[in-house]
């Protein structure tokens, strides 16, 4: 079995357009979600969001493609660009087909989607384009990155709601692992959906304000967007051309709460048994985790039942650091798990924790450090990232650092 | 490679044994009597249905036990479209506090997957592929290298799809197209061949083409492999690298008038079963992404 390195990283996020400037952005504590501009919110009861702001390369790169791509195949081709950079590679450096596009997503191309439903509810007699339906289908963003790049690896687009980018990370680890490929993009996208943002809106999940998860006065999440990619590779590989190696994907777990379609289980049974699964992967015991990336929405329920599922692993008086950085870039969907990986890779790359802000009010029913208000130092070596989502899937990878010379 | 045996069918396929949209409540009362199908979109009463017929009896065999890790492996080419634009057309009509927040659900993907998890409680990874014309291939390609790499033993492997009214003209504006298949399947699926199985899955294959006729230089040994031994093929007509195909097998193409989405490959498979063949490759292209799925199968 082969180890797996991450050796790129790309993240477009409401706090910046690439990794740097949103992890730089995140270790000052800074907050992406306000009052929404580029939709009217208007008539909803929330009005705040996290919306890219660093739209540049995006419009430009539209600009130049002329609508080949729709949104979240933008968002992935540009991070997945970025993180190939990173890694010190060029498409020209990879066998075309020995390198998968693997991405998770929520809502899809969702803009398209809206686009149509608009069209259709005018009844303005206009007929959609011939390839919608060939655009509006998932498969579109992960064919999308490998034909910009000029690759044509195999690919896979998993559905699996909020914690998708873990899904897409779990299968390229797998891929690479077992020797099936020498490369593997695996990322998370969502382009803003109104979809998503009225359905959050109408089940009273979202925060008029500020997201604060593990506080004990948070009041819900922030509908956002964004894309975080990782490129993964063989160690032994990425060692022999000397690439830096953020990271190593150790393990994956995935469960299933099988309890609710929006309710986590209130034991967080299906939480638990992801946790589980990935550190037995990665033969690891409790005492080897030295840091947890949370899913921690700041939804009552959520941070609750994670919080427990993560005292029944790691003990009642678990003191492990755990982040959410939901807290500065709300909810990104299907991105969320792999912004928070691609973090999680940094964190331990450079040794500074990232903070949960808004954190206000302790909470007993919630883990005891949240890393508050302020990033700080840190030593550890191996994390979890958790991710959770609508529908009781759930999911944890296990991310060691890096051994660089 | 182990082989995953696909164990017992269910479908529920629109059109096929009487079952159109306005029975599909009534049907699924049948399995789901604590359920209020108003609340659930369409495609997942029918892959709700679908993977119903395919436990049927399962029970005693999967106890408790094996529910605790049981896989669901979905896939689909238009997951909730259908529900998504219905969910917002609903909001730009009458507002977006006037929406029915219990039709929020149905908007993701994973809705139908993630309902036969809880319906049936299962337990294991449950997974949603969105993978075009190769969701259904593919999310069997899944559950069998799953299998293989020790992840779960069980699953079911399948998929579903239901499209939008006003895209189906888009669906089918295709020439030989008129048919669409729009429900579902499932196969109930394990590592061990604990009862009468129905098919043995030997090997997976998914390439993305860059040509019609070329199969990549790294891909030939496992796509040579995939050859050996075999009697049929179950294929779509005019699919690319036919050139490629050995000679003197069996041939099998779907109807071309039927546009199977993300069920491709289906009936192809079908085909199979009922073939006097004994192994074969049924394979499934989706056309925009030109990418070709394999399963190697074995009675």
């Amino acid at each position: 079995m082969n180890q797996v390195a991450v050796t790129g990283l790309g993240v477009i996020c409401p706090l910046g357009g690439d990794v740097e400037s949103s992890w730089q952005a995140m270790v000052e504590g800074k907050v992406g979600v306000e009052k929404l501009r580029l939709m009217d919110p208007t008539p909803y009861r929330v009005k705040v969001g996290g919306e890219i702001k660093d739209r540049g390369r995006i419009e430009d790169f539209e600009k130049e493609y002329g609508g080949k791509y729709e949104r979240s195949a933008v968002l992935s081709i540009l991070a997945s660009q970025e993180a190939l950079e990173k890694s010190g590679l060029t498409p020209a450096d990879l066998e075309p087909k020995r390198v998968g596009s693997f991405f998770g997503t929520t809502m899809g191309e969702v803009q398209l989607a809206e686009r149509l439903s608009a069209e259709h509810t005018k009844n303005s007699g206009q007929k959609p384009a011939a390839d919608c339906f060939h655009k509006i289908q998932g498969s579109h963003i992960a064919f999308s990155v490998l034909d910009y790049l000029g690759l044509s690896g195999p690919t896979m687009v998993f559905s699996n709601a909020c914690a998708s980018g873990n899904y897409a990370i779990g299968w390229g680890f797998e891929q690479i692992r077992q020797g099936l490929l020498d490369g593997a993009f695996c990322g998370g996208v969502d382009a803003f959906s109104r979809v998503a943002f009225t359905g959050f809106n109408r089940l009273l999940s979202l925060t008029p304000d500020k997201c604060r998860p593990f506080s004990a006065n948070r009041k819900g999440l922030a509908v956002s967007e964004g894309v975080g990619v990782l490129f993964l590779e063989n160690l032994e590989s990425a060692k022999s051309r000397n690439a830096h190696v953020y990271a190593e994907i150790a393990g994956c777990g995935l469960g299933m709460d099988a309890f609710h379609m929006t309710s986590p289980h209130p034991e967080g049974a299906g939480a638990l048994d992801s946790i589980r699964r990935a550190m037995a992967q990665a033969q690891i015991s409790p005492q080897d985790v030295d840091f947890i990336s949370a899913h921690g929405t700041g939804t009552s329920a959520n941070d609750k039942t994670e919080s427990i599922a993560i005292k029944k692993v790691f003990g009642q008086d678990c003191r492990i650091p755990v982040d959410s950085i939901k807290s500065m870039i709300g909810h990104t969907m299907g991105a969320a798990s792999a912004i928070e990986a691609a973090m999680t890779c940094l964190t331990l790359d450079r040794g500074i924790l990232l903070p949960t802000m808004n954190w206000e009010v302790p909470d007993e029913n919630c883990v005891a450090d949240c890393v508050p208000n302020q990033s700080r130092p840190f030593q550890g070596r191996v994390a979890l990232s958790n991710s959770f989502a609508f529908g009781g899937n759930t999911s944890c990878l296990v991310i060691s650092k890096g051994e660089n010379t | 490679m182990n082989p995953l045996y696909l164990l017992q069918k269910g479908e529920a396929i629109l059109g096929r044994d009487g079952l159109t949209l306005d029975l599909l409540a009534t049907e699924f009362k049948k399995f789901f009597p604590q359920e209020d199908p108003r609340y659930i979109d369409d495609a997942s009463k029918l892959a709700g249905l679908a993977a119903s017929h395919a436990w049927e009896g399962a029970a005693d065999v999967f106890g408790p036990e094996t529910q605790k890790d049981f896989a669901v492996i979905v896939g689909t080419a238009l997951g909730a479209i259908d529900s998504t634009i219905g969910f917002d057309a609903q909001a730009l009509q009458s507002g977006p506090n006037a929406v029915n927040p219990m039709d929020f659900p149905n908007t993701v993907a994973n809705a139908a997957g993630s309902r036969i998890g809880i319906w049936l409680q299962l337990r294991g990874p449950n997974v949603t592929l969105t993978n075009g014309g190769t969701s259904f291939l593919d999310s069997i390609g899944f559950g069998f290298q799953s299998v293989n790499n020790g992840i779960f033993q069980d699953c079911f492997v399948g998929a579903v799809d239901k499209v939008p009214a006003f895209l189906r003209p888009l669906a089918t504006s295709d020439d030989t197209h008129f048919e669409l298949r729009e429900g579902s399947c499932f196969f109930l699926a394990s590592d061990s061949a604990q009862q009468k199985y129905l098919v043995q899955i030997i090997d997976f294959l998914s390439l993305q083409l860059k040509t019609d006729f070329m199969v990549p230089k790294c891909f030939l040994p496992c796509f040579e492999r995939l050859w050996e031994g075999i009697e049929w093929i179950g294929c779509p007509a005019g699919a690319p690298l036919e050139s490629k195909f050995p000679r003197g097998l069996t041939r099998y193409s779907p109807p071309t008038s039927v546009f199977e989405l993300g069920l491709g490959g289906l009936e192809s498979l079908e085909a199979f079963l009922k073939a006097p063949a004994s192994s074969g490759i049924i394979a499934a292209f989706s056309k925009p992404e030109r990418k070709f799925s394999f399963i190697k199968v074995k009675k």
